[in-house]
């Protein structure tokens, strides 16, 4: 017998490349949302800092653009925040 | 009053005098009055007799019914001179004494002794047909004398009502008369009660003579109403005994027609309560449990609608009457629910017997006459039956969903389809535990749109609005999600083919998923022939950099191939196959036979898998390889061959049915995860009570915990949470009395 | 914010720290107010011990800080302490961040008495207890911060 593969359609599931399973801030699973949305991905991306810690956007910027202070430091390592540009 | 109205339309009837008098007009009677006092004579008493001896020859022709010798004209003018001589007071003395004579004399003719009840019913009539012609002359005659005297003298008795008190108190009070009357009367309703054809107008007008002499309720009703409460009374013990139910209620619906017609024809219609409730009372309202325990499940059981009909109307009128056929009701629908939902052995009919009840109460309800109360009782007796079994009604509803979203189900159209759907989630909504029903409508979704190709994207969109609607929003958010990402999928497969410059022979398609919105699947690592691993290889990249931050995780578990198969020479076929079909098949391009060994290292396909896709191409329905033992179970001894002589009628064939096929295991952990979901609920529900009663004894907790919850728990469940919950410090035992609980603060 | 300070709750259920335990007279549906119960821990100036710290949660959190003090009659007698409950720490202010939790902020805490060395009040107790702006909100202080290390 001779088989050959015409088409395939396979299956694969995409997960963020953190080094924490759940976000610092609000405290959800990367692989959901923050609080305020409904689905995980383009809808809600993560950020990554330059200090390699990572958060869902929108709670990130709460904080960043919220802070009275204009406390610009990452909350997990009070290091300065900056976007880490992939 | 009445009577006094009768006489005066009776005499109408007769229209005699009273026309010729209604005739002439005021100025005549003034005339005639005129012409009387001239003709007055000289001696009053002497004038009297003069003029009462005419008319005691009238009245005495009237009585035996000869000719009046005399014009009634002249009568009447006699008697008017009388009335004007102020002699009214002896004229209706001697009036009255005629007419007693009269009826003494009439007495003994009826009480001769007679056997014939109805010649005897015919002969009093007679008799009081004639008391009534006569009456009604003499009361034209006398007529002067009722409009000045009688009506001037409110003790004395009309000259009708004389008549009439003369004949009921001479006649009818008679002993003999009244027995003889009142056993003919009823002889007569009871001939005709069980069948035969009677006389009606003659019992009317007896019965309308006694009413007349207000005799009718004390010496007729009362002994009618006895003899009808004995013959339903009897009827009612013995029919039940012999007939059907159906039978039955047909009797009784027959017997108050008859009784109304009785009541239509010639018993006056006061009668109408006391019979009609004798008639009820005795047939139903004393039997009404002996008939529902006899008959309401078989009249359900057949859909006799026009029965049970009929025996609402019957129920309805009595008091608890309705209350206990609902009672029946509910108790039938949670016997009948109860015994297609209870045996696992029916499980793969109870969907459908589920559905075809409901149809068959609903049917049925119309014969309840819209009460409220029995929609309520269908709903809770529903509810509560399909919750006996818990989470298992559920799981298969979910799954007959399945198979009706499933592509290849052409039973329907769209629109069947969609009924067929509105129906389900008719029994959908009764169900407690909804979240068994969620974990398995989502995995049977997920193998729809990765494996087994939905049936139609409409059907699956409006069944998730409904989902939707029932249960809200967040219920169906990661639902909706599922469809999200096949969409997405779609555009990136787009933009993937865009950029790869080169057609490959072999093409793919990858559906990425979001981890959160479909079930959890184990990922595995698996042996993939080198062409196919590169092209999974470049298409992660390519994902990886459209989407920065992410990595993807390769399920083979849920791929699927379209492979050409040249078996023969002249034998070419296209199969759809799971992609370990696939894997397995490739292997034979080297070699015709392997062992089970053999084909697991070079794929390192896992062990239950391997065995369920051997099983799949050497022992199902396309036996694409020969498996060297015997039987359907897979051995690690076993050597696979090419099947050299595999025929089959079509060119396309599909294998990959196993895929959709549920696996015992996968059951299982669909059915586990959500039981640890469960737990905390219950914990949270242990803990809210324990807080507000701060201390309970074990039954009082487990039974407000189980009053919470939305799903169905076994008490040792709830017992295994409260283990751990103590464990947690949340409650302890209390030192004096084991059973007892304390909330710890 | 309810959704997070549930995940918190949880948390601290399932994961206790030593000496700490939530008194769940919460109310119902409530979860803005939590109140701590904190032993002395053993080998400390404050064994045996017991004191209640308050949780209050902004409608902001986590990105304002909870506003955190001792209550009760029980203050601990510390440098850092209070006599009315307020305490000198610079995450409750500051340095406060949404990455930190009330498990983080007990453990600050906890550490904070267990280093003591010897039980004292702030040097100005007396005049901040007097002057402060809310004696029932430690955050509407402008704290500066004496000692970190302590």
């Amino acid at each position: 017998m001779k088989v050959t593969i015409k088409g395939y359609t396979g299956v694969a599931v995409w997960k963020w490349v953190a080094n924490d399973d759940t976000c610092g801030i609000c405290r959800m699973p990367f692989d959901s949302c923050c609080n305020d949305c409904k689905y995980p991905g383009d809808d809600c991306p993560l950020v990554w800092g330059q200090c390699s810690h990572c958060f869902h956007m929108h709670c990130i910027m709460k904080w960043v653009n919220g802070n009275q202070k204009s406390n610009q430091s990452c909350p997990m390592c009070r290091q300065a925040w900056k976007i880490k540009e992939k | 009053m009445m009577s006094t109205r009768t006489s005066e339309q009776a005499a109408k009837k007769l229209g005699i005098m009273m026309s010729s008098r209604s005739s002439s007009n005021g100025q005549a009677a003034k005339r005639l009055i005129i012409r009387n006092l001239k003709v007055a004579p000289r001696n009053e008493e002497d004038n009297f007799l003069s003029l009462w001896k005419h008319i005691d020859e009238a009245v005495r022709a009237i009585h035996e019914s000869r000719p009046v010798s005399m014009s009634l004209e002249l009568l009447y003018q006699s008697v008017e001179n009388i009335c004007a001589e102020k002699k009214s007071s002896m004229l209706y003395s001697a009036l009255r004494q005629l007419c007693e004579e009269h009826i003494r004399r009439e007495v003994p003719k009826l009480t001769l002794e007679m056997n014939d009840q109805i010649e005897y019913l015919k002969l009093l009539n007679r008799h009081w047909e004639d008391h009534c012609s006569h009456m009604v002359m003499i009361c034209q005659i006398f007529l002067p004398l009722d409009r000045g005297y009688v009506l001037n003298n409110p003790l004395i008795l009309s000259i009708w009502d004389l008549g009439l008190d003369l004949f009921k108190n001479y006649i009818i009070i008679n002993k003999t008369v009244q027995t003889r009357c009142i056993s003919g009367l009823l002889t007569l309703i009871d001939s005709e009660r069980s069948g035969e054809l009677i006389d009606r107008s003659l019992v009317k007008s007896l019965l309308t003579m006694l009413y007349k002499l207000q005799l009718y309720q004390p010496i007729f009703e009362t002994e009618f109403i006895k003899s009808s409460e004995k013959l339903y009374s009897h009827e009612g013990e013995s029919l039940l005994q012999t007939f059907e139910i159906p039978e039955y209620l047909k009797h009784v619906e027959k017997r108050l027609n008859e009784e109304n017609n009785r009541l239509l024809h010639y018993l006056h219609p006061s009668t109408r309560q006391p019979l009609i409730n004798c008639v009820e009372r005795n047939l139903i309202g004393e039997h009404v449990n002996t008939i529902l325990q006899k008959g309401f499940d078989n009249l359900m059981d057949d859909k006799r609608l026009d029965d049970l009909k009929l025996l609402y109307n019957l129920l309805s009128r009595f008091l608890n009457g309705v209350e206990q056929l609902k009672n029946f009701y509910s108790q039938y629908i949670k016997k009948r629910g109860r015994d297609i939902v209870i045996n696992p052995e029916k499980d793969n009919t109870m969907i459908q017997e589920l559905l075809d009840f409901k149809e068959k109460l609903d049917l049925i309800s119309e014969c309840w006459n819209n009460n409220e109360k029995f929609t309520h009782a269908l709903k809770d007796s529903f509810e509560h039956f399909i919750n006996q079994r818990s989470n298992k009604p559920a799981e298969l509803i979910a799954k007959y969903i399945d198979t009706k979203l499933r592509a290849g189900n052409k039973e329907a159209t769209e629109e069947e389809l969609d009924k067929i759907l509105d129906k389900i989630m008719v029994l959908f909504r009764f169900i407690h535990g909804k979240d068994v029903f969620e974990a398995f409508y989502k995995k049977d979704l997920a193998k729809r749109l990765l494996v087994g190709k939905s049936a139609s994207v409409d059907a699956e969109k409006s069944m998730l609005s409904k989902l939707k609607q029932e249960c809200g929003g967040v219920f169906t958010l990661k639902l909706e999600g599922m469809f999200k990402d096949m969409e997405l999928s779609k555009d990136v497969m787009s933009a993937f083919e865009q950029q790869l410059q080169i057609k490959t022979s072999l093409s793919i398609y990858v559906n990425v998923l979001t981890l959160t919105h479909w079930p959890s699947y184990t990922a595995s690592n698996i042996i993939l022939p080198p062409e196919m691993s590169q092209l999974q290889e470049k298409f992660t990249e390519f994902y990886k950099k459209k989407y920065s931050g992410r990595n993807l995780q390769w399920q083979p578990s849920l791929g699927h191939c379209l492979v050409k198969g040249h078996i023969s020479p002249g034998n070419n076929k296209e199969f759809q196959l799971s992609l370990y079909q696939t894997l397995v098949l490739l292997l034979y391009n080297a070699k015709d036979d392997l062992s089970y060994e053999e084909i697991f290292e070079s794929t390192k396909i896992e062990e239950n898998e391997l065995k369920r896709t051997l099983q799949s191409l050497a022992c199902g329905k396309v036996p694409i390889l020969t498996k060297s033992s015997k039987g359907v179970d897979v051995h690690s001894e076993d050597i696979f061959k090419f099947n050299k002589s595999f025929t089959h009628k079509l060119y396309r064939i599909r294998i990959n049915q196993v895929q959709l096929k549920e696996t015992q295991e996968e059951n299982q952990s669909t059915n586990e995860k959500v039981f640890q979901d469960r737990q905390y609920q219950v914990d949270a529900a242990i803990v809210r009570i324990m807080k507000m009663r701060k201390s309970l004894p074990h039954n009082l907790l487990v039974t407000e915990v189980v009053g919470q919850l939305k799903f169905s728990i076994k008490p040792a469940d709830i017992k295994k949470r409260i283990e751990s919950l103590i464990e947690r410090d949340y409650l302890a035992r209390d030192e004096q009395n084991p059973n007892q609980y304390n909330y710890l603060a | 914010m309810a959704q997070r300070l549930q995940k918190e709750l949880a948390n601290f259920m399932r994961d206790p720290i030593p000496g700490m335990s939530l008194d769940r007279n919460l109310v119902e549906g409530n979860l803005n107010v939590w109140v701590i119960n904190v032993d002395g821990a053993p080998n400390t100036l404050y064994e045996g011990e017991i004191f209640k710290l308050q949780f209050k949660f902004p409608q902001r959190y986590p990105f304002d800080s909870p506003s955190v003090m001792f209550i009760g009659n029980k203050i601990p007698e510390h440098p850092h302490i209070y006599s009315n409950g307020h305490i000198c720490l610079s995450i409750l202010t500051d340095e406060w961040s949404p990455a930190l939790s009330v498990q983080s902020v007990c453990l600050s805490i906890v550490s904070m008495l267990s280093s003591c060395k010897a039980k004292s009040r702030p040097p100005d107790d007396e005049r901040y207890v007097q002057t402060c702006r809310d004696p029932s909100d430690p955050k509407k202080t402008r704290w500066f911060f004496h000692d970190d290390s302590v």
